[in-house]
C-alpha cells in the first residue's frame, strides 16, 4: 500500500527530478523494503540499456517543395487503399454478373457445369425413345389387326357386322387418337422442360416423335380411307 | 530522387545558425526554402523517436515525412507557447497513434494470430556467440519489448528517456495531469520489464 502512494516520488527519483524533501522520504522506505529497492535497481539498468541503444539512420534529403508535391490530393487518392480496394470490389463484381452471361450462352457449358449429371440425362432419354418405340409398335399392331378383322368381315360379305365394326373402331380410333395425342403432348413438355439443354439426343428424340405422330395420323388415315 | 539544375542548393550557411523560432517567421515571410533547415535539423530525431514508437522502417518515414507537410501548413497557427520540436513531435505521435490504430484493425480483421506471433521470435543461442551479436540481440529484444508496450506508455517513456524532457513539459504536450504521466512512466517501466522476462524465459 505504501509502496504504491511513493510512486510517484519513485519515478520522480528515477529520472533525477525528485525535489530534496521528497528525497530523505523515498530513500527511508527504499531502505527497509526489499521489493522496492529491487525494482529500483532492475529499472535502472533497463533504463541504462535503452540509452545504449543504436540510432538509426535515415540519409535522405528531404526539401518541403519535394514532400508537398508528393502530398498532392489526387495523388494521396488515386493511389491511395481505397482506390486500390474500390478498383478490386469492381473487377470482382464484373465478373461474377458477366460470368453466368456467358454461360448462358453456351447452355451446353452452363448445363455440364451446374445442371444435372449429363450421362443420367443420357440414359433417361434412351429409355424414353424405348417407351416411344413402343408406343409406335403398339399403334402399327393395332392397325394391322384391325385391318385383318375387317378384310375378314369384308369376304365374309356380312355387311351387318361390318357396319358394326366400322362404328366401334371409328369410335375406338378416336378415343385412341386423343388419348395418344395427349400422351405425346405431355411426352414432349416434359422433354422441352427438363432436357433442354442436353444437345444432340434431344433431336433424335423430337424426330422420333414426330414420326410417331406421322404414322399414328397415316394409320388413322388409312382406315378412314380404305372403307 | 533526382534533382533538377535550376534548383539552388537548400539554405545559405547563415541561415543555418538562426533559431527554430527566427526560422519559422523567415518561412512565414515568404522564404520556403527555410524550412529545409528545419527539416534537416529535425529529420533525425524525429525519425529516431518514429521508429522507436513504431517499430516499422517504411511506416515511420511516411509518418516524418506527414509531419513535416502538415507543420508546414499549419506553420501560421503555431502558437509560441512550446518549442517548435514538442509541436512537431506531437504531430508525429497523433499521427502514428492513428496509424497504429489502423493497423491494429486491419491485424485483428486478417491476422489475429500475428498479435501472438510477434514476441515469441527468439534468436537462436550458439554456445558461443560473439560479443556483438549478442549485443545485437539484446538490443533487438528490448526493441520488441518496448514496441508492445501501449502506445501511451509509449509516448511518454519514449519522450523522457530519448527526448529527455522533463514531467511536466510532457504533461503540457499530452495534455494530461502530471500524475497520469508519472503513473504511465512506471507502467510502461513495468510492462517492459515483464516483457524482458518473458523472453529470458523462452529462450532458456
Amino acid at each position: 500500500m505504501k509502496c504504491e502512494q511513493l510512486r510517484e516520488l519513485f519515478i520522480a527519483d528515477l529520472c533525477g527530478e525528485i525535489q530534496e524533501e521528497d528525497a530523505s522520504r523515498l530513500r527511508a522506505h527504499l531502505a527497509e523494503c526489499e521489493e522496492c529497492s529491487r525494482e529500483q535497481k532492475e529499472f535502472r539498468a533497463m533504463l541504462g540499456l535503452m540509452k545504449q541503444l543504436p540510432q538509426r539512420q535515415w540519409d535522405e534529403k528531404l526539401r518541403i517543395r519535394d514532400l508537398l508535391r508528393r502530398d498532392q490530393r489526387w495523388r494521396t487518392v488515386v493511389f491511395s487503399k481505397a482506390a486500390l480496394w474500390f478498383l478490386a470490389l469492381t473487377a470482382f463484381i464484373t465478373v461474377m454478373t458477366m460470368l453466368p452471361l456467358h454461360w448462358e450462352v453456351n447452355a451446353q457449358q452452363f448445363s455440364v457445369r451446374w445442371g444435372k449429371n449429363p450421362s443420367d440425362t443420357m440414359d433417361e432419354l434412351r429409355k424414353l425413345q424405348v417407351q416411344l418405340a413402343g408406343i409406335e409398335k403398339q399403334n402399327q399392331q393395332f392397325y394391322q389387326i384391325s385391318d385383318v378383322r375387317m378384310k375378314q368381315l369384308v369376304e365374309q360379305k356380312n355387311i351387318e357386322q361390318q357396319q358394326k365394326y366400322w362404328e366401334t373402331m371409328k369410335m375406338f380410333t378416336n378415343y385412341l387418337q386423343l388419348q395418344r395425342q395427349a400422351d405425346l403432348q405431355k411426352l414432349q413438355h416434359e422433354i422441352a422442360t427438363t432436357y433442354d439443354r442436353t444437345g444432340n439426343e434431344v433431336e433424335k428424340t423430337n424426330a422420333l416423335l414426330e414420326s410417331v405422330l406421322r404414322t399414328s395420323a397415316e394409320g388413322d388415315a388409312t382406315i378412314y380411307d380404305g372403307h | 530522387m533526382s534533382y533538377t539544375l535550376d534548383m539552388k542548393p537548400v539554405a545559405e550557411p547563415y541561415v543555418r545558425r538562426l533559431s527554430d523560432e527566427e526560422l519559422i517567421d523567415s518561412v512565414l515571410e515568404g522564404n520556403v526554402r527555410d524550412f529545409d533547415v528545419l527539416i534537416e535539423r529535425w529529420q533525425q530525431p524525429l525519425y529516431n523517436f518514429v521508429y522507436r514508437f513504431m517499430s516499422s522502417e517504411e511506416e515511420s518515414r511516411d509518418v516524418c515525412q506527414d509531419a513535416f507537410v502538415s507543420a508546414y501548413k499549419n506553420l501560421a497557427k503555431f502558437k509560441r507557447q512550446s518549442k517548435f520540436s514538442s509541436w512537431l513531435f506531437k504531430i508525429a505521435i497523433n499521427r502514428s497513434n492513428t496509424l497504429l490504430r489502423k493497423r491494429k484493425r486491419w491485424r485483428m480483421f486478417f491476422d489475429p494470430m500475428s498479435e501472438h506471433a510477434q514476441y515469441t521470435d527468439s534468436v537462436a543461442g550458439e554456445a558461443n556467440v560473439e560479443m556483438s551479436a549478442e549485443r545485437e540481440q539484446i538490443y533487438s529484444r528490448m526493441r520488441r519489448a518496448i514496441a508492445q508496450l501501449p502506445p501511451e506508455q509509449k509516448t511518454v517513456l519514449l519522450l523522457k528517456e530519448y527526448e529527455g524532457m522533463k514531467f511536466h513539459e510532457i504533461s503540457e504536450m499530452l495534455e494530461c495531469p502530471l500524475s497520469t504521466v508519472k503513473s504511465r512512466m512506471y507502467y510502461a517501466l513495468d510492462g517492459l520489464r515483464k516483457a524482458l522476462k518473458l523472453v529470458e524465459v523462452k529462450n532458456r
